[in-house]
C-alpha cells in the first residue's frame, strides 16, 4: 500500500498525518518514509588524471554536483580540482570551478554551510575559461587533474601575455623573505606557482606530474614531500629559488613586444 | 621564532614593497578589469603580511621614530623603484614611475608608520 502525505511542522517533532480510514499501515507497524521527488539517475563524473579517489570523496563530489544542479538553472560544467583530489583525506579546501553565465555568487555560502569546509568557488563563463586556459598557467594546472560533471572539451592554445605571467610571478617573490614563517604547503604552492610560469613561458604543457618532476629536478629533492613537510635546507633552496625566479622573470620580460610604448 | 627588530623591519619593508609594486602595476593594467582585480587581490595579501610584521615592531599603536621612518622610506623607495624600472626599461606598458612616492606615503600611513 502507498499513501501520499505532506510533512507537517511540529513543536518538538515534525509529523505526517495519515487518514484513520485506510487499508493497511496498522498502528505499530514500521514503515519507510521516502521523498516523492523522483530520483534522478546520477551521471557518472569524468575523471581527468585522477589515479585513485576514495568512495567517500566520490560521494562528496556527487553531493556537490547535486547541490549546484539544484540551485543553478543553466551551466556548462562543474569541475572539482585542487588538493581535495590528492590521496588521503588531508586537504586545504574544496576548489570548485563552475562554468556558467548566470550570476550565482550566493552559491558560495550555500556550499560552505552545507559542507562545513572552506570552499574556493570560481565562477566563469566558457569563453573566459578558454581564454584562461590559453594564457594562464594556473588554469592549465587546475584542469590537468580534476573531476568534472560533464566532459571537458577544449583545444589548448598557448598565448603568452606578459602582464598575467608577471602578476603571478610577483606572488612568488616573497618566499625567500618569508621563508621562516611559511609552512610547507605554502612554500610548495609558491614554488609550484613559479615553476608553472617557467614551464608555460618555455611552451611546455602544464600538468601536476610535470610540475612535481621539474621541482624535484631543479631543487635536487628526492621527494616532493620534502617541501610540503617543511624539511628544506634553507640556504641552498633559497639560492636556487632566487636564480630560477630571476631566470623566469627575464624570460617573461623577453616576451614583451619591442613595439610597445610607455605612457 | 623570536626575531630582532631590524630583521622585522626588513620583513616589513620586503612585503610592503611587494604590495606597492602590485598597486602600481594594477594602475598599469588600464582597461583590463580582470587583470586589475587580480593585482588588487595580491596587493591585499602582501599588505596583510606586511601588517603582520608591523604589529611586531614597537611602538605598535603609534608612529615609528623618525630614524626608522627615514630608513623604511629609503629602503621602500629603492626596492619599488628597482622592481618597476626593471619592467619599465623592458617596455612594460603604462607603468607610471611618478606614482612611487605617493604610493609609498599612502602605504606607510595605512600601516601607522607615519
Amino acid at each position: 500500500m502507498e499513501l501520499i502525505a505532506k510533512v507537517s511542522k511540529g513543536s518538538v517533532m515534525d509529523q505526517i498525518y495519515l487518514p484513520k480510514k485506510r487499508a493497511g499501515f496498522p498502528i505499530g507497524k514500521h514503515v519507510l518514509v521516502s521523498s516523492l521527488e523522483s530520483k534522478k539517475t546520477t551521471e557518472k563524473p569524468y575523471f581527468y588524471h585522477v589515479k585513485q579517489l576514495s568512495p567517500i570523496k566520490i560521494r562528496i563530489i556527487e553531493e556537490i554536483f547535486a547541490l549546484i544542479d539544484s540551485h543553478v538553472e543553466k551551466y556548462d560544467n562543474i569541475i572539482i580540482t585542487g588538493s581535495f583530489l590528492d590521496q588521503g583525506f588531508i586537504f586545504n579546501d574544496l576548489d570548485i570551478l563552475l562554468i556558467t553565465e548566470e550570476k550565482v555568487s550566493f552559491l558560495q555560502k550555500i556550499l560552505e554551510d552545507t559542507f562545513r569546509v572552506k570552499i574556493q568557488l570560481l565562477i566563469l563563463d566558457y569563453k573566459s575559461l578558454l581564454v584562461g586556459l590559453s594564457t594562464d598557467p594556473l588554469y592549465q594546472s587546475m584542469l590537468s587533474q580534476c573531476v568534472a560533471k560533464k566532459r571537458i572539451i577544449y583545444k589548448q592554445k598557448h598565448t603568452v601575455i606578459y602582464q598575467i605571467l608577471d602578476l603571478h610571478l610577483l606572488k612568488s617573490q616573497t618566499l625567500p623573505l618569508n621563508f621562516d614563517f611559511l609552512n610547507g604547503n605554502e612554500k610548495y604552492y609558491l614554488t609550484r606557482n613559479m615553476i608553472s610560469i617557467l614551464l608555460f613561458v618555455q611552451g611546455k604543457k602544464i600538468t601536476k606530474e610535470r610540475l612535481n618532476t621539474a621541482i624535484k629536478k631543479i631543487f635536487h629533492l628526492k621527494d616532493i614531500d620534502v617541501i610540503k613537510k617543511n624539511m628544506l635546507d634553507k640556504a641552498s633552496f633559497i639560492k636556487t629559488y632566487k636564480h630560477i625566479y630571476d631566470q623566469t622573470f627575464a624570460l617573461i620580460m623577453s616576451t614583451i613586444p619591442h613595439g610597445t610604448k610607455q605612457k | 621564532m623570536v626575531q630582532n627588530r631590524n630583521k622585522l623591519i626588513d620583513f616589513f619593508v620586503g612585503n610592503l614593497s611587494n604590495a606597492i609594486v602590485h598597486t602600481i602595476l594594477e594602475k598599469a593594467a588600464g582597461d583590463n578589469a580582470l587583470l586589475a582585480k587580480s593585482y588588487q587581490k595580491e596587493s591585499i595579501n602582501s599588505r596583510n603580511t606586511a601588517l603582520h610584521y608591523r604589529n611586531m615592531i614597537n611602538p605598535i599603536y603609534t608612529y615609528l621614530p623618525d630614524r626608522d621612518i627615514d630608513f623604511i622610506k629609503k629602503c621602500l623607495t629603492q626596492k619599488v623603484t628597482s622592481e618597476l624600472k626593471s619592467r619599465f626599461f623592458k617596455k612594460y606598458e603604462h607603468i607610471d614611475l611618478t606614482l612611487i612616492k605617493s604610493s609609498i606615503d599612502k602605504a606607510l600611513q595605512d600601516m601607522k608608520v607615519i
